[in-house]
């Protein structure tokens, strides 16, 4: 039971989710963008989230829209996981996103919902990072187009009441050979102790990590190491093990040195992966 | 389908509730625990620390064995002293073991509290017992299958807690090893490395009685209706394994008729079913089934009586069968049941006799407290013994594992509902395996649960749960309805100690701790000098 009053809106523009937004934020009711729920929803179930507002964005056309358009790729924020699966648009998303959650949950959770929430894995956010993904973001200055790398580092940094509608990717990218790699403690399903997403950019691989850090990321000076071709593969892990090192998280998933343990096996297999020719 | 596997046996909300109904004057009050505040704070599954040393001549024979538990059963006692006390009765497995010493300590700790929970403490010990004999086995250098099979105990052995031991108490415990190494092909080899990958295997024996409280009892009323259908009235609550389906066949198989003419009345109402101790300890079948024998005996008297008057017999030369009561010498001589189950009724319209009520009540039976300092005496009427392996798939370079498939044979003495009894077995394997891999409260050195959260704690997902063989033996229990077991709990007891023993063998470390998880394969790895 969500033990606070709220209300709901369900808006059919972005445009009138974002003025609602600053409305509602104005009179002081604390709104919130709301795509599955699975995060808010137990968060106030639980008593850690609080809010006056739901701005429900389902029903934005430009949220919920995956599709082709010429040599892009588009995915609204409030498309589930299971449907850009579904759409073999971006396979490396789709496979990231698939290890996300179950399957029940794999058609809740969105896209926009995991790179925007607060549950720090947000794995679905690697292969974007990896393509040089396109933001899509609306504000009451209309809407913009922004490289993931200025508002993503770490977690999305979008001004207060900023919408983010939807991520572009170009084609190259989004059928690009690729490999994802997720340790977990036990069970195949659950936060990752170790997600590692390739992806093979002209030849040079590029490689992006959630589980090991407190948030994911994707370090240029640690891809230059990856693919430094004339250091045997292992010492390149261990390199970038070691410069990865002082941020290693210990929790109740794994210790920072499990962590680190799994990080260089992942890097290891996708290695192995391009050597062997398995990155499709 | 499921159960509460014992979480309903704690006191718990009760307190809770009675405290908030008389703050409000003793009207009704609801406690809901949410998810978080019930790992947190509702009674768990209890933890423990065991030392073990288990003593075995140049044959392989086992001559001695020392166990100290301390068993963490957090800020209550609640049920821990009688985990404890279960342990003690079981504590040898089901091995032969001349020289015993058992030490069960329940140690107060600012856990959350602990209380019965599927096994009954049998997962504990079952898990010490078969690690140690596993390692016994690789320091003799003989085959695990053969030495447990050298000293499982036998009809004639002395119990843990010293009386003799018939078959009818035991069952064969034997047969079930033989039966499971032929599921789990164990003559086929144990270890098989293919690669970075290792295909292992891993037995465990077990054995398990109840430690009820010596009078615990059940009682069954069976009322025939005008049509010479029956009513059975129970105090046992439905919980999931089927319980209700088992007392109409029990019902029905006595009285010789079809099961679709009982009629198990439901829900129970504690105000007017007769009581039955509690549904826990496995001992339901036994119990309730003795239970509703007894009411049927005692009606078949009755209706004897009726039809006797009919038939012009002595009641003794009567069977009830078929709906049927009929001349033993002669079966074509019968009264129907419906015909008399309402009185007898003489051709003037004079009636005797009466609806047939028949009542039926039984308590355990011969069962004894422990003697406090020699700790001799008998806590259950009888075991169910039984063998299981686990073959797992472990992967050399990251220390994750697949469990393939996953065996049970029991001793179920009779199995009353073949699908049903199977399904039960498996659930146990389900979540034994679950809570072998993935389960387990942790807590940060001040005592706060760490998981307290389903996004966290893990059960074992379906699609990670193995291929399941499993089979029963049937050694009837000569106390038992139709010589059967108690089969509920115990295919949860041996498959963290199998699933440790397959993966100790297949990773070369011992694997002393459950739940067994990569990372703690992995640690034992890396403090292993290479």
């Amino acid at each position: 039971m969500i033990p606070f009053e709220f209300e709901y809106f369900r808006p059919e523009t972005a445009e009138d989710a974002v003025r609602l937004y600053h409305e509602l934020a104005q009179s002081g009711l604390e709104p919130v963008y709301y795509g599955g729920g699975s995060e808010l929803l137990t968060m106030a179930r639980a008593g850690n989230r609080r809010f006056g507002a739901v701005i429900d964005v389902k029903a934005i056309p430009e949220c919920a829209a995956v599709e082709e358009e010429g040599d892009k790729v588009y995915f609204g924020s409030a498309a589930t996981l299971g449907a850009i699966e579904r759409s073999g648009l971006f396979p490396l998303l789709g496979r990231t996103g698939a290890r996300i959650a179950d399957h029940t949950m794999q058609l809740r959770i969105t896209l926009g919902g995991n790179i925007a929430g607060t549950i720090r894995y947000r794995e679905a956010v690697l292969p974007l990072l990896l393509a040089d993904a396109s933001m899509e973001i609306y504000t009451p200055d209309g809407a913009q187009s922004v490289s993931i790398h200025q508002v993503f580092s770490g977690r999305l940094d979008l001004p207060p009441g900023a919408l983010l509608v939807g991520c572009r990717v170009a084609k190259e990218f989004a059928r690009a050979r690729h490999g994802h790699v997720k340790k977990t403690k036990s069970e195949k399903i659950d936060y990752p102790v170790a997600t590692v997403c390739a992806l093979d950019a002209d030849g040079y691989l590029r490689f992006a990590v959630s589980g090991v850090h407190e948030n994911p990321f994707r370090d240029l000076t640690l891809e230059e190491i990856f693919n430094d071709t004339r250091t045997v593969p292992r010492l390149r892990a261990d390199k970038i093990v070691e410069m990865v090192r002082p941020g290693a998280v210990s929790d109740v998933l794994g210790s920072a040195e499990y962590r680190l343990f799994t990080f260089k096996r992942a890097l290891m297999e996708i290695f192995a992966m391009e050597r062997e020719g398995a990155m499709v | 389908m499921g159960g509460a596997f014992g979480g309903k046996a704690g006191v718990d909300l009760e307190i809770l509730a009675v405290l908030a109904s008389r703050a409000v004057g003793g009207r009704p009050v609801r406690i809901a625990n949410m998810r978080e505040e019930d790992i947190a704070s509702s009674p768990c599954g209890a933890g423990a620390e065991v030392y073990v040393r288990l003593g075995a001549d140049g044959s392989g024979k086992f001559r001695a064995l020392e166990m100290r538990v301390l068993l963490d059963t957090g800020a209550y006692a609640d049920m821990g002293p009688r985990i404890a006390r279960a342990i003690l009765a079981d504590c040898t497995g089901p091995y032969n073991i001349e020289h015993v010493f058992c030490e069960c300590v329940t140690v107060y700790t600012n856990h959350t509290y602990a209380t019965s929970l599927r096994g009954f403490g049998h997962v504990t010990s079952t898990f010490c017992i078969e690690r140690t004999v596993d390692k016994m086995a690789a320091s003799l250098r003989r085959d695990p299958a053969a030495l447990r099979a050298m000293n499982l105990v036998r009809p004639g052995d002395v119990a843990p807690t010293n009386f003799t031991i018939t078959e009818s108490m035991l069952g064969n415990p034997g047969a079930c090893l033989e039966a499971v190494k032929k599921l789990i092909k164990w003559d086929d080899g144990c270890v098989r490395q293919e690669g970075k990958l290792v295909y292992a295997k891993g037995l465990a024996v077990f054995w398990k009685t109840s430690s009820s409280p010596p009078d615990a009892g059940s009682s069954a009323v069976v009322i025939f209706n005008d049509d010479g259908s029956v009513t059975l009235q129970v105090g046992c609550v439905e919980i999931g394994p089927a319980m209700r389906t088992t007392a109409a066949q029990i019902c029905a198989a006595a009285l010789g008729m079809d099961v679709q003419n009982v009629h198990v009345s439901m829900p129970v109402s504690t105000a007017a079913a007769p009581r039955h101790w509690k549904t826990v300890a496995s001992m339901t079948t036994f119990l309730l089934g003795r239970a509703i024998l007894s009411a049927v005996a005692d009606a078949k008297e009755q209706l004897g009586r009726l039809a006797a008057l009919s038939m012009r017999c002595a009641p003794e030369d009567l069977e009830v069968h078929g709906g049927r009561v009929f001349r033993k010498s002669d079966p074509a001589q019968f009264v129907e049941i419906k015909s008399i189950c309402r009185g007898f009724k003489f051709q003037n319209g004079n009636t005797v006799g009466g609806r047939v009520i028949g009542r039926g009540s039984v308590t355990m039976q011969n069962l004894t407290t422990l003697d406090r300092f020699t700790g001799h005496g008998r806590a259950g009427p009888y075991w169910t013994v039984g063998a299981q392996a686990v073959e797992v798939l472990y992967d050399t370079s990251d220390h994750s594992f697949r469990i393939l498939k996953a065996a049970t044979v029991l001793d179920a003495g009779k199995v009353m509902n073949p699908e049903a009894a199977h399904a039960v077995v498996r659930g146990g394997m389900g979540m034994g395996l679950s809570q072998a891999t993935r389960e387990g409260m942790e807590f940060d050195p001040s005592g706060r649960p760490l998981d307290t959260s389903l996004r966290t704690y893990k059960v074992m997902h379906f699609s990670q749960t193995p291929e399941y063989l499993t089979q029963f033996v049937e050694t009837p229990n000569a106390e038992g309805p139709f010589g059967a077991r108690g089969i509920a709990e115990h295919g949860a007891l041996g498959m963290g100690a199998a699933l440790a023993n397959a993966l100790s063998k297949a990773a070369g470390v011992q694997l002393d701790e459950l739940p067994v998880t990569p990372e703690k394969i992995w640690l034992k790895r890396s403090e292993k000098p290479l």
